[in-house]
Order: structure tokens, then sequence, then C-alpha cells
């Protein structure tokens, strides 16, 4: 076979390759985000609503080739932010908590705003016990708020983008698309246990 | 005759082995990837208008109604490789269907604003089962309403629909027409504009109500055809 075709068809098969494997990662996760939103269309058990979480939060991860993944939740009676899901690099961060006024997570909860900080610790608003997975030095950092009916529920946070090394306004779309449902179901699973006793 | 079709296979794998071939294979492959990319990029593209609507409502509200819905259409195009393609609105006054967004050649401008009536066409079904579909083969599909390739004189080969469903209300139906280079629609291509179209309903459905949706589809009926 001529040189020239070889080096042309394993070109071609490697960019195909890696086109396919970025086509295929993408309609993954819009397949976890319709699992969000026909969660949506029902009364779902919380453990459904883990479920369609975590595989979307995984998606996630996976779609922007980044590290980490967190899913953090609002505790109103201590005004915490609890993370409730992690996935991905660092140390399992599940069930800890950070004041929800601090850091970078805590500037969307509060503004209801998301934010991509590419150099997350020059950020004045980054802190290193809210924002990063123990075990974990966060680089860069994408945020968005988890909107329910009339108030912010909690925040995604992605950590440590791998593709370009930043994140940038499509990955914040995407996300935020996620944050939009992930809030609306968090917002219908507090309202359904509103009137459960605590403890 | 078990020697012959052994050669027919043989000549077949070496067809497929010649450098040429494996190249034209390689681009043609490439050349579908990128279109399903450029697809996705605007379905995100899409997504960002749909969360961040203009901030002040305006008085008259078909234009921006048919502006959502034209981005909707372009990027299932896009990510179907799909030739052709139109939206159709329900008027809930009269349940009919209504061409409201069309994409493709020059005649498909003359159907923006026709009108179809309840379960007629795949589209018809497609909105009545709220099922995203597949005809490869229309002419063989009785759900298939000729009339439109009549009217235009145009050839309908295949056809992808799904619903745009948001809130539990349908809020229109996506169908695409002839996919790229006369080959197939997949069931890859179905469930890809199933998604598309449930998470552009879900968005949708916060920002449409049924009246401005019927409005709309009635403001297109009394248009000029741009032809």
């Amino acid at each position: 076979m001529n040189t020239d075709i070889a080096d042309e068809i394993a070109r071609l098969r490697s960019q195909n390759s890696q086109l396919r494997a970025e086509v295929d990662a993408m309609k993954a996760f819009l397949d976890t985000l319709q699992g969000l939103v026909e969660a949506l269309d029902h009364t779902p058990q919380d453990e459904e609503v883990m479920a369609a979480l975590a595989s979307s939060l995984q998606g996630a991860v996976s779609v922007l080739g980044a590290a980490h993944g967190a899913l953090l939740v609002l505790d109103e009676d201590s005004d915490e932010l609890v993370t409730v899901l992690g996935v991905g690099a660092g140390q399992e961060a599940a069930w800890s908590r950070s004041q929800a006024s601090v850091g970078l997570a805590g500037w969307v909860l509060q503004h209801g705003e998301a934010v991509i900080a590419n150099d997350a610790p020059a950020d004045e608003r980054f802190d290193a016990g809210a924002d990063q997975a123990p075990g974990l030095d966060t680089t860069s950092l994408l945020a968005v708020p988890m909107p329910g009916k009339d108030k912010v529920m909690g925040v995604l946070r992605i950590a440590n983008t791998g593709a370009q090394g930043i994140f940038n306004d499509n990955d914040q779309v995407l996300i935020s698309l996620m944050g939009r449902f992930a809030g609306e179901l968090l917002a219908r699973m507090a309202l359904r246990h509103a009137h459960d006793p605590v403890g | 005759m078990p020697g012959r079709a052994n050669a027919i296979i043989l000549a077949v794998m070496r067809r497929d082995e010649d450098p040429q071939s494996v190249l034209a294979s390689l681009e043609t492959e490439r050349q579908e990837l990128l279109g399903e990319a450029d697809g996705l990029q605007r379905f995100i593209g899409c997504m960002r208008m749909l969360m961040n609507p203009g901030a002040a409502r305006s008085e008259r509200r078909e234009p921006e109604i048919v502006g959502l819905f034209e981005q909707v259409l372009d990027s299932a195009i896009g990510a179907a490789n799909a030739r052709d393609g139109s939206i159709l609105v329900p008027d809930h006054r009269t349940q009919e269907l209504v061409f409201l967004v069309v994409r493709g050649d020059e005649p498909h401008s003359k159907l923006v604003g026709r009108r179809l009536p309840p379960g007629e066409g795949i589209v018809g079904w497609a909105a009545q089962t709220r099922r995203a579909v597949i005809v490869n083969n229309v002419t063989g599909d009785e759900r298939f309403y000729p009339g439109v390739d009549r009217d235009l004189q145009y050839r309908t080969e295949s056809v992808l629909a799904a619903p745009i469903i948001g809130g539990d209300r349908l809020l229109g139906v996506v169908e695409l027409i002839n996919k790229r280079d006369r080959r197939l629609f997949s069931v890859g291509n179905q469930t890809l504009l199933g998604v598309m179209c449930r998470l552009a309903g879900e968005l949708l459905s916060s920002m449409v109500s049924d009246v401005e949706l019927s409005e709309t589809a009635a403001l297109v009926r009394t248009q000029p055809n741009p032809t």
C-alpha cells in the first residue's frame, strides 16, 4: 500500500475515533438528562431521584473530561452546603459540609448565577475547604446553581477539566441544563418530605 | 451455487480492503460525525437560548416563538444529517397541526401555515401517540400522507419524527425528511432526536402557553407564501 495513503488512513481513523468518542459522550450525557426530565413526569422514589442525579453527574464529568464532580445541597437549618454526591478523583467527599456563604460554591448559591474559574485558586472567592474535594487540588472549576421553584436548592460543581484545560461557555450551558432539571427534582423531593419528622 | 457465493463475498471483502475504498469510507464517516457534532453544538446553542430568553417579553410573541422553534429545528436537522425538515405546532382550538417552521429546498417554504387534520400523516401519528418514529420507506407505510409531496412535486423517501413535549403538554412535532446521501435514519438518530425534543420541550413549556401557540399558528396561516 502506498505510504501516503496508509498515513492518511491512519490519520482519518484516529480523527474519527476521537470525534466518535466526543459525540458519543455528548449523547450519553443528554440521555442522562432525559432521565432527569422523565423523573419530573411522575413522582419518583427518592432512590430513583438519587440514581438519576448520580448518573447525570457522572455523565457531566465524562463529557467535560473533568476530574471531579459534586452535587451540593443547601441545608437551610444549618445554612451549610452538604455534598450529597461526589464522583471522580479525590477522596470520597459525600456528606461533607461547608458554610453556605463561603467559596465559589457559596457565591453561586447566594447569587443564583454560574461561575467559570479557570484559575480557581487565584479567584478571591475561592476557598480551599469549600471548593475542592479532599485529596484533589482544584485548578479549574465550573459551578452552577440548581434553581428550585422559588429558591436555589444547591450547587453543581465540576472541577479540573482535562480537554483544553479550561471550561468554556458551552460547558456552562450543559451543566446549567443539568442544574435546572436537578433543582426542580430536588424541590419536588423537598416538598414531598416537607412534613416528615426530622431526626 | 456455494462457490459463486464465496467468490462474491471474497470480492466484496477485497473491495473493502482496497485503500481508496477505505479512504472514501473513512471520509464519509468523518463527514457524518462532523455533521452530528455540529448538530449537537447547535443544540447547545439552542439550549442556551431557551435557558436565557430575552429579559423583556415583547408585546408580539409570535416572532420570538417562531425563532425558538427555528433553533430547535436547525439543531435537529444537523444532528440527524437530514436534508429537510419542519416543525408543526398544535392549534388547540381546532386540534390541527400547523407547519410553523420549514427548512429545505424552495418548494417547502410554501408549507408554512399549511394545516393537517388531527392524526393525519406520520407527524399526526407522532403527535397522537407522543412517540418518536422512523419510517425509512414511506410508500410502504399507511400512516404516510402523500398530499404534501403531490402538491410540492417533492419525493419524500424517509421520515424521522418526534413530539416536542414539556410539562405534559404537546408543543409541537419535529419532522425530518430524507437523510443526506440517501442513507437511512437509524435508531440512534431516533433516540437522539427524542432526547433533544424532550429537553427542549421541558424548557419551552415554561415559556410558551397553549394560547400563545395557537395564536402563533393562526397568524402564520394568514401570512402570504414567500414564493
